[in-house]
């Protein structure tokens, strides 16, 4: 009875909100990698889109050996950065498994059924045009006249 | 025991990690006269004229070989573009993508080792896995 109402008051006092956060790489102003969920007011060239996805488990509801965490995504992005040769990615869009306190709770009276986890990660890889300017743009594309591409 | 329960461990603690990567949209400003895609905006003038979704659809057979729609480059490129073509618009913006259920490698290895032991015994079982990518855009002309 006792651990019943024990049980009760955790689930009762227990968060509804869950919370992920992810420090990011410092901004380009500074030469390094950025990473922004904004486009870029200055000129630059794309160099192709980039999607990473990391999926695992969470043991005992809270334990994440495979990192599913914000944290892990961005840093597997900022290597695909580096090794795209771009300075950063802009509009990026996070999609992440997030469980409440109440739900890891449950995770980790029933252990032997791990909750499955996974974020990801999409954006488009850019290198800036330091030495380009704004400028006029190209001759507008024609309206399609019904041809195929 | 002790063999499955290291396997196990491993498999949880092993990196699952899928990386998709896609072919470059338009530059800003833009350097060719071809359709301007772009995950953002334009800092050219621009009027909406609708919006569009692709959802790909594709097979993967044995851990590697993908079959069908379900790739990003195409969903974008062809797609996307040619239905921004076809409702008269000259580009596409704030791209929006997603491939909802890519393969990590040990999956696709997992996938390969059981079609390959499968093949090997006779029994000739393809192991395959349902795709699907899902790409959206707004439709614009530009005014200026």
């Amino acid at each position: 009875m006792r651990q019943a109402s024990l049980l009760l008051g955790a689930f009762l006092l227990s968060a509804c909100t869950a919370v992920s956060y992810a420090p990011l790489p410092a901004q380009h102003g500074q030469g390094q990698i950025f990473v922004t969920a904004q486009g870029l007011q200055e000129p630059y060239e794309s160099v192709g889109i980039v999607q990473v996805t990391r999926r695992g488990v969470l043991l005992f509801g809270f334990a994440d050996p495979a990192g599913t965490d914000l944290q892990a995504a961005v840093g597997e992005v900022e290597g695909q950065v580096r090794r795209a040769g771009a300075d950063g990615v802009i509009n990026t869009k996070v999609e992440q498994t997030n469980y409440t306190t109440l739900a890891r709770i449950f995770g980790a009276i029933f252990f032997f059924a791990p909750l499955p986890a996974e974020v990801t990660i999409t954006g488009e890889l850019v290198r800036l045009r330091r030495n380009a300017s704004p400028g006029v743009p190209p001759a507008l594309p024609q309206p399609n006249t019904g041809a195929p591409l | 025991m002790r063999v499955p329960a290291l396997i196990a461990l491993l498999a949880v603690l092993s990196s699952c990690n899928a990386v998709v990567r896609g072919a470059r949209l338009s530059s800003v400003p833009q350097t060719d006269n071809t359709m301007y895609l772009s995950t953002g905006g334009t800092p050219r003038k621009f009027k909406t004229i609708g919006f569009v979704q692709i959802r790909g659809y594709g097979q993967e057979w044995g851990g590697y070989g993908d079959v069908g729609d379900a790739q990003l480059d195409g969903a974008i490129h062809a797609a996307l573009a040619k239905e921004a073509a076809r409702m008269g618009g000259q580009g596409v913006i704030n791209i929006e993508f997603l491939d909802e259920n890519p393969s990590t490698d040990v999956e696709r290895a997992q996938r390969a080792y059981n079609t390959v032991t499968s093949v090997l015994s006779g029994g000739a079982r393809l192991e395959t896995k349902e795709r699907y990518v899902t790409v959206t855009g707004e439709v614009i002309v530009f005014t200026e």
